[in-house]
């Protein structure tokens, strides 16, 4: 156990899969970088440095630096995750699957359905995503509705470094395919993390904090949110429980539905556009099956649907906030 | 500063606790209270538990509101036994607040550290509290468990000993690599750590089967084990409810593991989700699931113990006492029947397996008469 940041978590992570299993191969842009050149090697490992070292503990035949084509690293992870080898493939930026979605809709999601259960697909697709490091509108979108929306792919958005790991390890280790997002501005939160492997398994939602007033509901980076708005109104003397999701697809549902019963009061906190997105789909859900227990209306904190702005001062107006969330549970408290 | 006051101090439960609030006040300003009483009701980022009284004396103050969160050492309360005035009080407690200094990790250094010894291939990780301490003490948990849940008693203690706690290989932050959970070999790994620590004599506590290999240890090293406090142990009678040790190993989710974790306790409330999730959290863990089956393998089958201790227990010479919840679910508390007269037992009303959080007090007092 020692005190590790979300980005080395990740990366510890993928070095002890690596180790366990001699089919488990990264591939991506620059996830080493210098391949074929005469210049430094491992000069990124990603471009935010999530990967380094991985080469040289593997080599260039497990750390693959590939060309710049998402279409081609997902192609190449799917059909390798079909012969038998466990890709963890890399797109950079989740903005980026416009280019590679008939490889993640059509291709990687449908093999198992297709084939009739006899072909499995265990690929792993990291990517990053979420807003607020100034990337402007096509580097800082929150898209997993989009992946929730298909049958066939699981959705993980770990919000922690103990649960990056753990869910990381999980995902490779799934026979069925994954996409596992890093929220950008979570890679260097810290915590206590062991330094063994272990997993944590999909569709189970994890209670950060436990209260009788308030219920707040949140995934990835806005379960950071929720837990300091909670620990705010402890101070006001009202007690919130915080849900973190963990995984979108499966959706741990139960939880879900306990969490909002146990105090009628719901506020979901979903980073993604405001339609159809996971604060819909959970109000929804908790308005079919607990309507009863419903004690306000359901607050969603979400941004406006737009385009995530360049500017600065636009964005910070843009993301979901501890002061939007706050002011969201004020009303119903 | 009045030599009359005394302060009470936020507890330190366990090393990983930094911060408690208090829940609630169970006594009064101007109650008398009794050393051993239940004073409030604390809430650290683990458990919520009772705090009892560490001293007799009038309750003149409470120094902090409720649901505030305060560092370890705070001053909570003072008391004093006569009628001191207000404004001595507020001296001794804007004294003790400009003295205090909250406990910094990096500064404590390594007394506050969890520490690894390697015997051969196992990692063993363990906390030594009380270094300065002639006598020793080394705390044993059970199957499934791990040295946290000594947090009410090791701290007590090493105000009066060197006090050990270790994870057994499997559990914890030791080994996850078990091939023989057998009590002889358990048994040796608590020899070959006192060794390669230079502890010549020593005092176990164990609990279940942490008692069991205390036993074992006892008969084995006769020169290094001075006593034994034995807490629900494993090995003095047939009966135990096996389905606890299957459904530990096997339950994969909240839902199902926090029923099972219930039965240890009289009082199942106590069980609370960020316990159960620890518990998981270990489970998962490669190779516990594996290691765990290997212990389990060495406790019981089919609702019957494999080890017989009882009549090697009747033939040590050094004191002995046991300790076991009437209400333990786990192993029954008639199992102390039939042993030699001159082993202390005690049988605890309204407590269930885990005699030392259930009632830790009462534990340390035994812990300390029996050495």
């Amino acid at each position: 156990m020692s005190v590790k940041s979300y980005r080395d978590a990740i990366n510890e992570a993928l070095l002890q899969e690596m180790k366990k299993d001699e089919n488990v191969v990264v591939m991506g842009e620059d996830v080493a970088g210098g391949a074929g050149t005469n210049g430094e090697q491992d000069a990124w490992g990603g471009v935010l440095g999530v990967t380094k070292g991985l080469l040289g503990h593997y080599g260039r035949e497990r750390v693959i630096d590939t060309p710049i084509t998402e279409t081609a690293i997902l192609g190449m992870a799917s059909g390798a995750a079909l012969t038998g080898l466990r890709p963890v493939a890399e797109l950079m930026f989740v903005d980026f699957m416009g280019v590679c979605f008939d490889q993640i809709l059509n291709q990687t999601a449908k093999f198992r359905y297709m084939f009739g259960g006899k072909a499995v697909t265990p690929v792993t697709i990291r990517t990053m995503y979420g807003g607020g490091l100034r990337a402007a509108s096509q580097h800082s979108q929150c898209l997993y509705p989009m992946f929730t929306h298909v049958p066939g792919i699981k959705v993980v958005v770990p919000s922690c470094a103990y649960d990056a790991k753990g869910l990381l390890i999980q995902s490779i280790r799934d026979d069925d395919p994954v996409i596992y997002m890093e929220h950008k501005n979570l890679y260097d939160v810290t915590q206590e993390v062991p330094d063994e492997s272990y997993t944590i398994p999909f569709g189970e939602a994890n209670f950060t904090r436990e209260g009788k007033d308030i219920t707040f509901i949140g995934m990835g980076q806005t379960v950071g949110i929720c837990n300091k708005v909670a620990d705010k109104l402890k101070s006001e003397g009202k007690s919130a429980t915080v849900l973190d999701l963990r995984t979108l697809s499966p959706l741990d549902e139960d939880s879900v539905l306990e969490a909002a019963e146990e105090t009628g009061k719901v506020v979901i906190v979903d980073e993604s556009y405001p339609r159809c997105n996971m604060a819909t789909d959970l109000s929804a859900l908790i308005c079919q099956e607990s309507f009863s227990s419903l004690k306000a209306p359901i607050k969603m904190v979400t941004p406006p649907h737009t385009p995530v702005p360049f500017s600065p001062p636009l964005e910070d107006l843009y993301l979901p906030s501890e002061e939007k969330v706050y002011n969201a549970a004020k009303e119903i408290l | 500063m009045s030599e009359s006051l005394i302060a009470i101090t936020m507890p330190k439960w366990g090393l990983a606790m930094k911060e408690g609030a208090i829940l609630q006040w169970l006594k009064n300003e101007g109650d008398e209270v009794k050393k051993g009483e239940t004073l409030v009701e604390i809430e650290t980022d683990k458990v919520v538990n009772e705090m009892e009284s560490p001293e007799d004396g009038k309750l003149l103050k409470k120094c902090i509101e409720t649901d505030i969160r305060v560092p370890v050492g705070s001053l909570i309360a003072v008391y004093g036994n006569e009628s001191i005035s207000d404004e001595e009080i507020e001296k001794f407690i804007s004294e003790f607040n400009e003295n205090f200094v909250v406990e910094d990790d990096e500064a404590a250094g390594e007394a506050n550290k969890y520490e690894k010894i390697m015997l051969g291939d196992i990692e063993i990780n363990f906390s030594n509290i009380g270094e300065e301490k002639e006598k020793n003490i080394l705390f044993i948990h059970g199957f499934g468990g791990d040295l946290n849940n000594w947090m009410f008693n090791q701290e007590e203690l090493s105000k009066d000993y060197n006090t050990f706690a270790i994870d057994l290989p499997g559990h914890g932050q030791s080994s996850k690599n078990v091939t023989d959970g057998s009590l002889k070999n358990m048994a040796k790994i608590i020899n070959d750590f006192c060794s390669k620590n230079n502890i010549s004599k020593i005092n176990l506590v164990g609990h279940s089967y942490g008692a069991g290999i205390a036993i074992q240890a006892a008969c084995d090293f006769k020169d290094l084990i001075e006593s034994l406090t034995l807490i629900s142990p494993i090995g003095l009678g047939k009966e135990i409810d096996d389905s606890y040790l299957e459904d530990f190993i096997t339950s994969e989710s909240r839902r199902d593991l926090k029923p099972v974790l219930e039965k240890l306790y009289a009082n199942s409330e106590i069980i609370t989700r960020d316990m159960v999730n620890e518990v998981l959290s270990y489970k998962r863990i490669d190779g516990v699931e594996n290691s765990l089956k290997i212990m389990k393998d060495q406790i019981s089958k089919s609702n019957t113990q494999h080890n017989e201790l009882k009549d090697q227990l009747n033939a040590l010479e050094i004191p002995v006492s046991i300790i076991w919840g009437k209400n333990d679910n786990i192993i029954p508390s008639n199992h102390t029947e039939k042993l030699n007269e001159k082993i202390s037992i005690q049988i605890i009303e309204n407590c269930g397996h885990m005699a030392h959080t259930e009632y830790a007090s009462k534990v340390n007092e035994i812990i300390k008469s029996t050495n």
